[in-house]
């Protein structure tokens, strides 16, 4: 009995045991043991995430653009079938989740610490974002966004307080910028290695950039962007570019331009279609050939003609790869359709076939920017081998904003809104700045190209390309057709950049003369975008686009002025 | 299991043999009745034919029982032959069944449903998933494979899923009185085709060792397993674990099975049409090309092929219809050996088992080994103590070709062995052409640019590999302290290491280029689950009227999830994987999460329950449990919830019902009972996400970034409480041939644990807060008729209903919707939504015109699609119906069972793409007229009278236009499993050594019809993409189910 007895205390006092040191014994799990704390947190590597995804935001952006102005394909057919909300998401996380949230953590955190540089780093990427949201969306949740739990669903600010906010930020980013440094430079600045002046340079630079945008609406901005001329501490020197420059490290992590890893990184052929329109522009409008195509496009087969290389060599396999060869173009006679000769094969605005198997015979990205092939006439296809390495290996850059684009907007300002400078000679040196920076490339990135001044850019051929432009512009008869000069220059200089010319089409209807849709019942023109599903389907605040016609705040032309 | 003449042990010296027969009262035999001697230890049993023989004293009394009949004691009185007719008995009373914490309680006084499956019904089956077989078998369970891959993830629901956003509703497995994980450790997210790919740990359990299983389905039945009996809980006991005596002292009973595992469900392919677009023989990857001839058009090889292999240099092939989807796949076969040794004393008893299951799939490269090795026993020991323990361990060793999700495109997120095959051109010579480069081993296909992978090279060069090594078991310990008084100490565990490998060879086509660089990804994961119980049991009676049972105890469980892993890209080597032969490597898996983390968790309990008896006719039982649990804040880590249930059996108590012949049984019960929902841990505590190695510049410097996570935590989580409410009625009427079991519930899930879905533009993706309730509402009957009760014959129908409904409600003003799985954005995707059942499917859909109802198309006379998402769907089936029929004449016995499912939508991709791309025979018509799509108006209301060509409409609407035109109604009728068993009669195995002898006939799935679906697709609904989750009715080339015939033979010794 007296086991008994002692059997059942040792089970009471069991059962109490256990009862009674829960707690203390279960509060260490409460903290994932996979995860730093949050005192982990440092500036530098809250910029660097910054940074990165900077460049993604721009990237995902640049391509937006890219599909309306011609520059890369649009499936279509239609404008409203082009983009699915749901293509938004990547962006819309990007902004709110990745840019603001850790550019306001760390704002205060840097300022703090006298790390101005940070600072005004984290506020410059931010201002551009906020422009480049509004630029795409419209009215998007600025001031309640970015707030946690304790505001789940932020509504949309108007389109012109989130710009003029943004030019606020650049300005406390100017005013951070000149401050003196009282710790080190940012450990990574991807950009311009640490350049205050640099910087400076740019937060100005996209003030003006917003000035111009919003000279339709807002006839203040005039005096603003004569300030800023006057003061003319802008990117006007290449040295100045504001580019995001990749690697040639292929994997883990894939640290090449997206535009190469997606073209000449797989084996099995590029996917991207590029603008036929695009290579009209450059090899067909004018009378002489835009020597920058050889840069910007690499033809992986020169001759598109049946019988000359073996990927083509009879009528059914090539009917099969390239069928629009094969069809009547549903254009009006002078409009490109199809291909270019020679070679240059890419694919009409809106055209949404199925894929023929031609990645190996598509024209694709250049040297520049992307860091691809120079084109000499190779006639072979892009896409690599698992351990080749075609072209400059993917070493490319983003052209954010080039000296030339501050060049061509200071040509708008003074065409249409008189400020300083002369317009003809603006654009010429916005595109002598083009020419430069296209023509040193190669060198900048450490690749060697052909030889052959027959195919390189030559001073004769960049003179001899002035000249023709500056003859067409002084033959021009109008305020409107200088104006389409200069901005089919700029079309032609941003190439990599699809948000200005995008921007550039939807504020002056220029160039006038692009490629239109090629089924023809395309609907009205995406004058902004769908609204990312993340934010429709979860913010009760937020209702869906039923069309592409809304027009942002800056954009008071007419209704289908362009199409 | 039949049992034979068997001599007991306790023979007394004065004896006489005497034989005899037991039936019932219509003559029939009552085969295996027992047959005891009164007072004396032992006996004996009759055998199949109710025959036996004992040698008693001949004044001895024999004590005579048999299942379903009443006990009857017989004075032998000297006679040697002796004919015994029993009388049916009231077996319901004395039902015991195995209840929570492995309690046998008599099952008149339960307040709440159990099921129990029996061995009879899991065992020498083409199927090695316990999972999979329960389907049907017992109402409010629902089953629902993801795939027909042998060893794939495999749904359990049981009375529907009461949480919007806490993970898979799988049920608590308790096997041999301790927790068993069940779960599905998913690495990799859907669009990778981790449910798929990752077996259910379910599946280490060896359907042929499972001696009864218990379903708790309602919250009453579980709540003293605390919260983690919320889904449910499934007692298994096995052969091992659970005490029984032998009729002999050993036996041997051995069991080999031999099935054939085929494709159930391939579609009827076109087989006027071939490869090409526009009625044009081509390379496309559509099947839109021109009508065959006769001769055969000649078309050439590929470029890559050419490349490849010099030989189809200058050649042609036959541009003509290959059966090549058909002959992609194989005959797997599936073989099942296993032993089973069992033994007894007066006061022991042990059991061991071994099974070996080889089952080769039917596709390519599938298959699944189980090893499963066994030992049990139980001692009595002389000092009021008694021990029990089991030993199982468990080998599972599953590879697939990897099956992600697939766009229909042809191109996937990761590379799948189904994608590019369901919906291969006709005119496409896949068996007759090779597949893989002779030189670099690459994959080589009819397209000239090589860009598509050969689905023959991805079953061959893409595996997934998921391999366990398990052990768990128990020991338990008993003092009976006093009479009625006990005390119970039970440790459990179950530890097992799960090995997965993703191997892919470079040269692929499929997935971005670190996938067709080659990949190999490996994970190693020890999970363990440590448990004590220390619980005391009383007994007693209160006067003459009443009796009271009492369990009190404490549980303590610890859960750890250990897991370390690496992705290698860039094979260097081909055909080899060691993370040594490959360039670089990575701790994350292809969509960016984590492959080393560790979960630490320990869930602290206390319970008592008190059941009070009356008269043998009315019950009440009391219980409650409070859990400590660590994944919360100490302010909100303490639950208590309890439950009361009760019964009434008013046979027993009404005098007018007592010796009725319409109405031989019924029991009235009703209950209401709590559970709780703890989060997984780390939930409540903020913390930064770092990356390292994120980009390299051109300089060579590595960046790291640190940045905020995705999930805003949320300190105040508190535990849910789930209410529910069931009352049931058991009876058994018209001289015992109708059993009927009805239960009706409803279960509340309030204040849920919900990961609410916010906007990026709050900066968080997500957070998780105590909102919203979920209320499933459903009914459960089983109702068996005897149709035929006669010596030779036996003809049971049984049909079993499960019927559940859904709601969300209270979700919180500020939610526009949840998203609970699926694709983000345009969808399709699975979504909370309030008023709505639980899980409704929204995607794109086609604008429909206000005026005359129809469908909207666009200026190109396509399908005029949404920019926003709306219901496109509902996936809960309406209700489930199985019936199944069991017919024996002596020692043969037909079984039959029929599963129905009514209605639930399903998003079926391969659906779409291969009415889009032209392959089956549902676009056998003329092509060559123009189509203008039916029943749609244009965008000015006007009747649509916009042409296309066939190929168009069928590729840009009914293929890939708004996700709503390729939602189907999923309603499917299906004969699940047909068995011819026999028993082989014992005079026919009389000179044998063995003591039974049977041979079963049985296949499973041999025949369904989805007859909502396009016709010649033959598509299969039973399958999920979705994986092992909360989330179904989405279909991303799952693949097809399969089809299993055969016949076992098991002979005892």
């Amino acid at each position: 009995m007296k086991f008994k007895t002692s059997l059942i205390k040792i089970s009471l006092a069991a059962v109490v045991l256990i009862s009674t040191s829960c707690n203390k014994q279960l509060n260490p799990l409460l903290t994932d043991p996979s995860q730093p704390t949050p005192a982990a947190a440092d500036n530098d590597l809250y910029l660097n995430n910054l940074q990165l995804n900077f460049k993604s935001f721009y990237q995902n952006a640049s391509d937006l653009g890219d599909q309306l102005v011609r520059y890369e394909t649009m499936f279509g057919p239609t404008y409203f079938n082009a983009f699915t909300p749901s293509s938004f998401d990547g962006l819309w996380n990007t902004t709110y989740k990745s840019i603001f949230l850790t550019a306001n953590t760390m704002i205060p955190l840097a300022e703090n610490k006298s790390q101005f540089l940070h600072a005004g780093i984290a506020q410059t990427l931010k201002a551009y974002t906020m422009i480049t949201m509004v630029d795409l969306f419209g009215d998007v949740p600025y001031s309640e966004a970015v707030q946690g739990v304790a505001n789940t669903n932020p509504k949309a600010d108007p389109a012109a307080a989130v710009y003029d906010s943004a030019i606020a930020m650049l300005d406390s980013a100017i005013t951070n910028f000149g401050k003196t440094l009282s710790t080190g430079l940012p450990s990574n600045d991807l950009f311009y290695g640490g350049k205050k002046a640099a910087w400076t340079k740019l937060a100005k630079t996209l003030k003006l950039k917003a000035y111009v945008q919003e000279r339709l609406v807002n006839t203040t901005v005039t005096a603003k962007i004569s300030a800023l001329l006057t003061e003319n501490d802008l990117i006007n020197a290449s040295a100045d570019d504001f580019v995001f420059s990749y690697g040639t490290k292929a994997v883990s992590p894939d640290s090449r331009h997206p535009h190469y890893s997606g073209n000449y990184g797989a084996n099995t052929g590029t996917s991207d279609y590029l603008g036929t329109y695009f290579f009209w522009s450059l090899l067909k409008e004018k009378s002489i050939v835009d020597p920058r195509a050889r840069y910007y496009l690499y033809r992986q087969i020169t001759d598109l003609t049946v019988g000359n290389d073996s990927r083509l060599k009879d009528v059914t396999t090539a009917q099969f790869a390239i069928p629009c060869l094969y069809r009547t173009s549903p254009y009006p006679a002078g409009t490109c359709y199809c291909s270019v000769s020679p070679g240059y094969l890419g694919r009409d605005h809106g055209n949404n076939e199925g894929t023929p198997p031609d990645g190996a015979l598509k024209t694709t990205w250049g040297i520049y920017p992307v860091g691809g092939e120079f084109d000499a006439n190779q006639n072979t296809p892009a896409g690599t081998d698992n351990n080749q390495v075609h072209g400059a290996g993917g070493n490319g850059i983003n052209p954010i904003w080039m000296s030339s684009f501050t060049y061509f907007l200071k040509a708008e300002a003074a065409l249409m809104l008189s400020t300083a400078g002369d317009p003809e000679a603006l654009m010429e040196t916005g595109i002598s700045r083009s020419f430069s920076t296209v023509a040193g490339f190669n060198t900048k990135i450490g690749y060697s190209i052909s030889s052959d001044t027959n195919l390189l850019i030559t001073p004769t051929k960049t003179a001899n390309y002035i000249s023709y432009v500056r003859g067409k512009y002084n033959a021009a008869a109008s305020t409107d057709e200088k104006l389409n000069i200069i901005e089919k220059e700029f079309y032609l200089s941003a190439w990599g950049n699809g948000l200005e010319p995008y921007n550039t089409y939807r504020r002056t209807g220029k160039p006038n003369n692009m490629q239109p849709v090629l089924n023809g019942n395309a609907g009205a023109f995406i004058r902004s975008f769908f609204y990312a599903s993340v934010y429709v389907n979860f913010n009760k605040n937020a209702t869906q686009k039923t069309g592409t016609e809304t027009q942002v705040f800056w954009d008071n032309n007419p209704a289908n002025f362009i199409q | 299991m039949g049992i034979l003449l068997l001599i007991g042990n306790g023979l007394l010296a004065q004896t006489t043999e005497v034989t005899g027969k037991v039936t019932d009262p219509s003559g029939s035999p009552i085969p295996n009745a027992s047959v005891r001697i009164k007072g004396v230890r032992g006996g004996t049993s009759a055998d199949a034919n109710g025959n036996f023989k004992i040698k008693v004293a001949p004044t001895a009394v024999l004590i005579i029982s048999g299942v379903g009949f009443e006990v009857t004691e017989i004075p032998v009185s000297g006679r040697t032959t002796l004919t015994l007719s029993l009388k049916p008995g009231n077996s319901a009373l004395s039902e015991v069944v195995v209840t929570a914490l492995g309690r046998e309680k008599d099952k008149k006084a339960l307040g709440y449903a159990v099921t129990s499956v029996k061995a009879k019904d899991v065992e020498l089956r083409p199927e090695g998933d316990i999972g999979r077989l329960l389907n049907g078998k017992a109402p409010g369970v629902n089953v629902l494979a993801s795939s027909g891959i042998s060893g794939s993830g495999t749904n359990i629901t049981i009375r529907g899923v009461s949480t919007i956003t806490g993970g898979a509703s799988t049920p608590l497995f308790v096997v041999d009185g301790v927790p068993f994980d069940g779960g599905t450790n998913v690495n990799s997210s859907f669009q990778y085709g981790g449910g798929i790919s990752t077996s259910s740990r379910f599946l280490d359990l060896d359907p042929n060792n499972i001696e009864s299983m218990n379903i708790l389905k309602g919250l009453a039945a579980s709540v003293l397993y605390g919260e983690a009996g919320r889904n449910g809980v499934i007692v298994v006991t096995t052969k091992n674990g659970s005490g029984r005596h032998t009729p002999k002292k050993m036996e041997i009973t051995g069991t080999q099975s031999f099935f054939i595992n085929h494709v159930a469900n391939l579609p009827d392919y076109t087989h006027r049409y071939g490869g090409g677009f526009d009625l044009a023989p081509s390379a496309a990857f559509s099947n839109w090309g021109a009508e065959f001839t006769n001769p055969p058009l000649q078309m050439p090889y590929s470029a890559s092929l050419q490349a490849a292999y010099p030989q189809y240099v200058g050649k042609t092939q036959d541009y003509k219809f290959y059966n090549s989807v058909h002959d992609f796949f194989r005959t797997g076969r599936i073989s099942t050996s296993s032993i089973n040794v069992s033994s007894s004393g007066p006061n022991t008893t042990f059991n061991a088992n071994y099974s070996y299951m080889d089952d080769q799939g039917f596709t390519p490269n599938n298959r699944l080994f189980k090893n499963n090795f066994g030992l049990g026993g139980t001692a009595k020991l002389a000092n009021h103590f008694s021990a029990n323990a089991v030993l199982n361990f468990a080998i599972t060793d599953m590879q697939t070709p990897t099956v992600g999700a697939n766009g229909g495109g042809g191109s996937a997120d990761v590379a799948s062995v189904f994608g590019n095959l369901i919906f291969t051109p006709t005119s496409i010579n896949l068996m007759g052409l090779p597949y893989q480069n002779p030189v670099d081993g690459s994959s080589v296909y009819y397209r000239g640019t090589n860009d598509i992978e050969n689905p023959r090279w991805a079953a061959n060069n893409n595996l997934s590999n998921d391999k366990t090594y398990r052990t768990y078991g128990t020991l338990g310990l008993k003092y009976d302290l006093m009479k009625g008084l006990s005390i119970n100490y039970r440790f459990g565990v179950d530890i097992y290491s799960e090995y997965q490998t993703l191997s892919v060879n470079k040269g692929g086509k499929q997935g971005d280029n670190t996938y067709r660089t080659g990949t190999y990804r490996t994970m190693d994961g020890l999970n363990t689950i440590l448990n004590h119980n220390l619980s005391v049991t009383y007994a007693t009676t209160l006067g003459n009227d009443f009796s009271l049972n009492v369990d009190a105890g404490a549980d303590y469980r610890r859960d750890t999830y250990n897991q370390s892993g690496m992705r290698s890209n860039q094979q260097l080597v081909f055909g080899l994987f060691d993370h040594s032969n490959f360039i670089s490597h990575d701790t994350k898996d292809e969509g960016g999460y984590d492959l080393d983390y560790k979960i630490d968790k320990i869930r602290e309990g206390i319970y008592a329950q008190a059941a009070l008896g009356y008269k043998e006719f009315a019950y009440l039982t009391v219980s409650g449990r409070n859990d400590w649990v660590s994944t919360l804040e100490p302010e909100n880590r303490k639950k208590l919830y309890p439950s009361i249930s009760g019964s009434f059996i008013p046979t027993q108590a009404l005098d007018f019902l007592k010796d009725s012949k319409t109405v031989n049984y019924l029991k009235l019960r009703a209950g209401y009972a709590t559970s709780a929902h703890f989060p997984d841990p780390y939930r409540t505590r903020t913390y930064l996400s770092v990356l390292t190695n994120a980009y390299v510049d051109k300089n060579g410097n590595v960046i790291n970034v640190g940045s905020i996570p995705d999930r805003y935590p949320n300190p105040n989580l508190k535990p849910e409480l789930i209410r529910e409410l069931e009352a049931g009625i058991e009876g058994r009427f018209f001289d015992n041939r109708i059993t009927l079991d009805l239960t009706a519930y409803t279960r509340t899930a309030k204040d849920q644990l919900l990961d609410r879905n916010l906007d990026a533009s709050t900066g968080y993706g997500s957070t998780q807060i105590n909102a919203g309730s979920v209320t499933n509402k459903g009914i459960e009957a089983s109702l068996t008729f005897t149709v035929i009760r006669s010596q030779d014959w036996h003809w049971d129908l049984t049909g079993n209903f499960t019927l559940n409904r859904s709601k969300v409600h209270d979700l919180p003003s500020d939610i526009k919707q949840i998203q609970t799985s699926g694709y983000t954005g345009g969808g399709p995707g699975t979504f909370a939504l309030e008023g709505k059942p639980l899980g409704i499917l929204l995607g794109s859909y086609a604008q429909v015109d206000a005026k005359s109802g129809k469908k909207i198309v666009d200026d190109n006379g396509y399908y005029l699609g949404s920019s926003d998402i709306g219901i496109i769907g509902d996936p809960n089936a309406k209700y489930n119906l199985t019936g199944i029929s069991t017919l024996s004449w002596k020692w043969i016995s037909l079984r039959m069972q029929w599963d129905y499912t009514h209605g639930g939508s399903m998003w079926s991709n391969t659906v779409r793409t291969m009415l889009a791309r032209g392959v089956t025979r549902d676009t056998d018509f003329d092509r060559k007229l123009p189509f203008i799509l039916p029943n749609t108006v244009k965008q000015d209301g006007t009747p649509n009278n916009i042409q296309q060509s066939v190929d168009n409409i069928f590729f840009n609407s009914y293929g890939f236009g708004p996700s709503s035109i390729a939602v189907y109604d999923a309603t499917v009728i299906r004969l699940r499993e047909l068995s011819l068993a026999l028993s082989l009669p014992a005079k026919l195995i009389k000179n044998t050594p063995f003591g039974t002898a049977s041979l079963n006939f049985s296949g499973s799935n041999l025949w369904y019809l989805a007859p909502n679906f396009p016709k010649y697709t033959h598509f299969d609904p039973e399958s999920n993409s979705l994986g092992v989750g909360n989330a179904k009715g989405i279909d991303l080339f799952a693949g097809p189910s399969s089809r299993r015939f055969g016949a076992s033979l098991r002979l005892t010794f």
